[in-house]
């Protein structure tokens, strides 16, 4: 046998297709639309209810979140212990969720115990009493919680960022402490009724199901009437400005640094190429700002840069918490990368390998019933064709250096920056 | 039930391999018998930090990360007190690209010192935004000392003091990659649309010439019985007081593992929980609770801690507690109770078998502590526990003398 070459690495093959698939499309006669995937070989499902019932609907802070988190709370013929004991005691998780966007609750169970907790599910939904005492607890715990979280620099200086970003749209809402003093168990109520109304939702399933079970959720779900609640909606017109920010909190042996802007949506041409261009910059483990600010220079546990996608507005933010001493030298370091990125053409090794990664970490993220599911979602809600991820991948491979150098000069310029710890930034 | 073929090869490394048509990815994960127990006690976060330093480039690949990614892979690492887990997922295809990597890193490291310096800072970074500058970040390196007067276990994974990661050497790297690092400290997990053959074939190829070294023998201080309750009261900048109380318990293979396990869930899983609905609704004492076990390899810790609502007082808050915790001694569970806590174990364990690096992981654990069948076996030793288990647990261990409290005060603010 010939002597193993170890510094040699084995071949290797590019990924040319993921296993991505679309959901079967149905509708319950009420016209409440269910995308599902059939898919897996354990028996369990998840069945998940996406309502448009985000933070940027509500009128003023935590009216959403409270609509969200009191469906657990009571109905009309359980109270809230009740409702949890249903669905512990079948081992069910009920999860509810809400972001800027959306209002989610979902429900985990293997299939054998369906029959039992979907209707919970149903209950919660159509029959909530949001009861005031239940309502009172969750609002003191939320406070505190709240208070616990501003001793966090991430938190100060994320929160900070979020607002500068979003300037005059409905996604610069955010919770001051006095906002839990000017919410009552009606504000969120009236919100659940609104919002939380079947008319709204859409209907998520994986798992490993059959025939019945579309006939299950028709039963449920397909005869209730529905009725249109929901009034306009607009998120309003943004008046973004850069600047830089620093939110002193002196005892901080950390800085925490939130930079960036907004920047182009998810169905925009550029958009896969951006994401070449985010990804060589600070996207994976082996990126510019990873590979210089944290294994070269030792300033910081993580650092990192993203494109946070939101349906009505997309933001480019660069994260990390830094050691105090060295906040303006990793600051520093930070611009260079950047000014690197847009006057340097980046080379083809780091280019194939960027490009591979991300056909990787596709093909991870489209492994099984539950990832299809997200990948499908976000398809869905952002209205983009199916065949997105077939263009996303050949756009992969379409981008050239000179891309990512125009990519850099147009998209990484008049950021916003804030860094909240014990000293200032310049 | 994960179905696996088992393999040992000539130098003592054990590989397991489980065959999963569903998907596009394997897993590739290497667990190394060597945790924060077996670090010197002047030398804490070795462990931890050898962790980093596996990144650092091997024997004959300079760089780990770029050709992985390079094949659409990706990876990461962890560290506890009993275990050093790594592993990668990458698309099937490229499988031999990780064994290629994985392998050389077990073969030898590059030990540069550019290499120990960096994550030397990493790592201090590490300890200061995960312990230093959050709330509560430092209540393991209280509640540790505490709890264990003896046993390694009293210190945490990152470390005791930041100093021991400043002070560590070069030939102290080494030293303990050549005690730790050897292919029969190793267990390899393959997950993923394989076939056992071909597998087998391929670590034979990339793991058979490396060096069996030595066996290492753990031979660990032994923590004698706790006698008397411990009490600790510290002040902190944080804006809530909370309560950390910790018994010792028995050890991963004991039988009665799996009713302390239940035990937590009965006091703290879900909404219906025993100390949810009694102490944050119905009392409103805390704002939030919560107790479980750490799952450690040797004798444990059965935890339950809180954040105290504002205006009650510590003590009557820790009385609420045990008296809560006392109940479960004088009278048995109901049988719907303990069906249901079994429910969420088993719903558990089948959510867990859709992820293939969990299940990977899962059978390396398993190896290690003795049995990866012990992996398959889990869920009817979780049903064969009794109400009258339950009980006795409580009664023989959850008591005053063999507990430690912490008292994590809120330093008035002028």
């Amino acid at each position: 046998m010939a002597e193993l070459d170890r510094k040699k690495a084995p071949k290797f093959q590019e990924i040319t297709d993921i296993g991505f698939q679309l959901p079967e499309k149905k509708k319950l006669s009420n016209g409440i639309p269910v995308f599902q995937y059939n898919l897996g070989s354990q028996e369990l499902v998840k069945v998940e209810f996406v309502f448009e019932a985000g933070t940027k609907y509500q009128l003023k802070p935590l009216v959403a979140s409270f609509a969200n988190a009191m469906l657990k709370e009571g109905t009309q013929k359980k109270n809230s212990l009740e409702i949890a004991h249903a669905i512990d005691y079948y081992g069910a998780f009920l999860e509810t969720e809400v972001n800027s966007d959306f209002g989610t609750v979902s429900l985990y169970t293997l299939n054998k115990h369906l029959g039992k907790v979907l209707p919970i599910l149903k209950e919660i939904l159509t029959e909530s009493v949001f009861p005031k005492k239940e309502f009172e607890q969750k609002l003191s715990i939320k406070k505190q919680k709240f208070v616990i979280n501003q001793e966090k620099v991430e938190t100060l200086a994320s929160v900070d960022f979020s607002k500068l970003i979003y300037k005059g749209t409905k996604y610069a809402q955010h919770t001051e402490l006095s906002s839990f003093d000017n919410i009552s168990v009606e504000d969120s109520r009236k919100f659940y009724e609104e919002f939380y109304n079947l008319n709204n939702a859409q209907i998520f399933v994986a798992g490993k199901i059959d025939s019945s079970f579309i006939l299950f959720l028709e039963d449920l779900f397909g005869k209730e009437q529905l009725e249109k609640k929901r009034s306009e909606f607009s998120i309003g017109e943004s008046t973004y400005l850069s600047s830089t920010h620093s939110i002193l909190k002196p005892d901080a042996i950390q800085t925490s640094f939130r930079i960036g802007k907004p920047t182009i949506s998810l169905g925009h041409p550029d958009f896969s190429k951006l994401k070449v261009m985010n990804t060589i910059f600070g996207g994976y483990f082996g990126s510019r700002l990873m590979t210089n600010i944290r294994e070269e220079k030792g300033y910081t546990y993580g650092i990192g840069s993203a494109l946070m996608s939101k349906i009505d507005g997309t933001s480019h933010i660069i994260y990390t918490e830094v050691g105090k001493e060295v906040t303006q030298l990793a600051l520093n370091e930070i611009r260079k990368e950047i000014h690197t990125l847009q006057n340097e053409l980046v080379s083809e090794e780091e280019l194939t390998k960027v490009k591979n990664y991300m056909l990787g970490s596709l093909l991870q993220n489209t492994d099984g019933a539950f990832d299809m599911l997200e990948r499908f979602k976000s398809l869905h809600y952002h209205n983009l064709p199916n065949n997105y991820y077939t263009q996303y991948m050949s756009d992969i491979h379409a981008t050239n250096s000179q891309d990512i150098l125009k990519l850099a000069q147009t998209y990484l310029n008049e950021l916003t920056i804030v860094a909240a710890g014990s000293v200032k930034v310049k | 039930m994960i179905e696996f073929v088992k393999h040992t090869l000539k130098n003592g490394l054990r590989v397991l391999i489980h065959p999963d048509n569903s998907t596009p990815i394997v897993t590739i994960n290497t667990v190394f018998d060597v945790g924060a127990k077996d670090e010197d006690e002047n030398r804490t976060g070795f462990a931890h930090l050898f962790e980093h330093l596996m990144f650092g480039g091997s024997i004959h690949i300079p760089e780990f990360d770029g050709p992985l990614q390079n094949v659409g892979g990706q990876n990461n690492a962890f560290t506890s007190n009993d275990i050093t887990n790594y592993y990668l997922t990458l698309p099937k295809q490229n499988i031999e690209t990780g064994l290629w990597l994985e392998s050389d890193r077990m073969l030898s490291l590059a030990f540069t010192t550019e290499s120990l310096e960096v994550q030397r800072s990493v790592v201090i970074e590490e300890f200061k935004q995960r312990y230093l500058n959050q709330p509560y970040g430092d209540v393991w390196l209280l509640l540790r000392p505490l709890a264990y007067s003896t046993h390694p276990y009293k210190w945490a994974t990152i470390g005791k003091e930041v100093s021991h990661i400043e002070d560590a050497k070069m030939e102290e790297v080494k030293a303990f990659f050549y005690k730790h690092y050897t292919p029969q400290n190793a267990i390899l997990s393959i997950a993923g649309d394989v076939k056992p053959d071909e597998i087998i074939e391929l670590v034979e190829k990339w793991y058979g010439t490396i060096p069996a070294g030595n066996k290492y023998n753990r031979n660990l201080p032994k923590e004698p019985k706790q006698t008397e309750a411990r009490f600790l009261e510290v002040k902190r900048n944080v804006p809530q007081n909370a309560l950390y109380k910790a018994w010792h318990m028995c050890n991963r293979l004991h039988a009665d593992y799996y009713a302390f396990d239940l035990l937590s869930d009965i006091l703290s899983r879900g909404n219906s929980s025993r100390l949810y609905q009694e102490l944050v609704k119905e009392k409103e004492l805390f704002t939030e609770i919560g107790a479980y076990q750490m799952g450690s390899m040797e004798n444990g810790l059965f935890i339950v801690s809180g954040k105290v609502k504002e205006g009650i007082t510590m003590d009557k808050a820790n009385e609420a507690i045990e008296k809560c915790l006392e109940s479960l001694s004088h009278e048995l569970v109901e049988e719907q109770e303990l069906t249901k806590v079994k429910n969420k174990v088993e719903s558990t364990d089948t959510f867990g078998h859709i992820n293939g690096l969990n299940k990977a992981m899962r059978i390396g654990y398993f190896e290690l502590l003795g049995n990866a069948d012990l992996a398959n076996e889990e869920m009817k030793k979780y049903e064969q526990v009794s109400a009258e288990d339950l009980r006795r647990i409580t009664t023989e261990s959850i008591i005053p003398s063999n507990c430690s409290t912490l008292y994590y005060l809120a330093e008035k603010k002028n």
